[in-house]
């Protein structure tokens, strides 16, 4: 009689079978698709698209990141997240995707490179998401500082390193004439508020430290957290008048 | 209506409004449709519906979406994904799930059911991340459309025309 242990499987047979669902090829019409073993928010597998180019391939993922994003309204992210994390590893962006061209010698690195940036790009935004509506203020920041600096060179998710040498990213800074202003989303959260609170303190420490102003939904929703942050910087809330952030970066 | 409610209440397409052109980068076609409940259209509720042109037969997802109560954004509650291009979908680790940790293959339901925490009232975290498999049976859109009807408790899903895929000789899948 064939005891349960009989029909169990075996190690060997359990990790080809699970590593055979982890790397996977299909191919439609002129492209292939290849998922890779990174799980995106949705749990679905980081995947790319593989094309042909002049150069040999194309390589692109497939708008999935962006598809992620866009199930939480919060796709207008996407090109400055996106821009920023696939410049580590030399990749090209647009509105919806991470793409990069390859020769068949340098295809297994691309395929990887454009899926770990794709994974990358998602997991940020929806943690940035989940930080109480840092992306949300984020998103209307940039479009209100274009309008009200206009003609100044304004740069969104900056890095810029506080006196520590600690690259912090900031939300936007602003290249003024009169030096550099730097202003960073705040969510109700309280690690957003700590976050902010000590780049603000490391930035401050510089010999020659920007203007920080912390945009924030509701300055009362913050309650006491709200002197921590003014501690280290100016507050304002995102809803305010033009004059306000002119006033706060001066 | 909260969002227990809205997965719950018998719904209705107030209008389909047809699937977009394809993105230019992405070949993708989508459409939102807003849902009637009881009369009313609810604000910020919608089915919304996609497919990649040039995946025939194959790569169609269909989801609830819901404006997020205190905020502007709208947030999935509820979503199928047929014959994914992107393969199956793998549920994380979360302690008294029924589908803790599991594969499921590349037609599965994210119902609200699996990702709504009832004693915290919230979404899980993450994109409906829990997910169970839908009837393997289903081959066409047609017979598709009728599972995300009975689904998602929407009485007149068949004004979702079929899309338009671009077939070619190569796609096989």
């Amino acid at each position: 009689m064939a005891s349960q242990f009989d029909t169990l499987p075996t190690v060997a047979s359990a990790a080809e079978a699970a590593a055979a669902e982890l790397v996977r090829v299909s191919h439609w019409g002129a492209s292939s698709y290849v998922t890779l073993p990174l799980f995106m928010p949705s749990g679905s597998a980081a995947t790319v698209r593989i094309s042909v180019s002049e150069q040999g391939f194309r390589v692109d993922d497939g708008g999935f990141a962006f598809r992620e994003i866009e199930a939480l309204g919060a796709e207008r992210s996407f090109p400055r997240t996106a821009a920023r994390i696939a410049a580590y590893e030399g990749l090209q962006t647009d509105r919806r995707l991470i793409f990069t061209y390859a020769t068949a010698e340098q295809l297994v690195r691309a395929i990887g490179d454009v899926g770990a940036a794709s994974f990358a790009v998602a997991h940020e935004i929806y943690r940035r998401v989940g930080d109480d509506g840092v992306v949300e203020i984020e998103d209307y920041l940039h479009e209100r500082l274009s309008t009200i600096f206009r003609g100044v060179r304004i740069e969104p998710d900056e890095e810029i390193r506080g006196a520590s040498a600690h690259p912090w990213t900031v939300s936007a800074a602003i290249h003024m004439e009169s030096g550099l202003v730097v202003f960073q989303a705040v969510g109700n959260h309280a690690y957003s508020i700590y976050k902010a609170s000590t780049a603000f303190h490391d930035l401050n420490e510089l010999p020659s430290p920007p203007r920080c102003i912390a945009v924030v939904k509701d300055r009362n929703a913050l309650g006491v957290n709200l002197n921590v942050l003014a501690q280290a910087g100016r507050v304002i809330q995102g809803d305010q008048a033009d004059e306000v952030y002119r006033s706060a970066a001066a | 209506m909260n969002f227990p409610e809205l997965a719950a209440s018998l719904k209705a397409i107030a209008q389909f409004p047809g699937w977009s052109e394809p993105e230019p980068e992405t070949g993708y076609c989508w459409f939102n449709a807003p849902l009637v409940i009881a009369g009313v259209v609810e604000q910020g509720f919608v089915l919304h519906g996609g497919f990649i042109k040039h995946v025939p037969d194959a790569n169609v997802s269909f989801e609830l979406r819901a404006l997020k109560p205190g905020a502007k954004r709208t947030v999935a509650i509820a979503r199928v994904d047929w014959k994914a291009v992107r393969g199956g979908h793998t549920n994380p680790k979360r302690p008294g799930s029924p589908v803790s940790g599991i594969r499921v293959s590349d037609s599965h339901h994210h119902s609200f059911a699996l990702n709504w925490v009832a004693h915290e009232a919230r979404l899980r975290n993450g994109n409906l991340p829990m997910a169970e498999d839908i009837d393997q049976q289903i081959q066409t859109f047609e017979s598709l459309r009728a599972a995300v009807g009975i689904l998602f408790r929407i009485n007149n899903i068949d004004v979702v025309q079929p899309p338009k895929w671009e077939y070619d000789l190569f796609s096989y899948g």
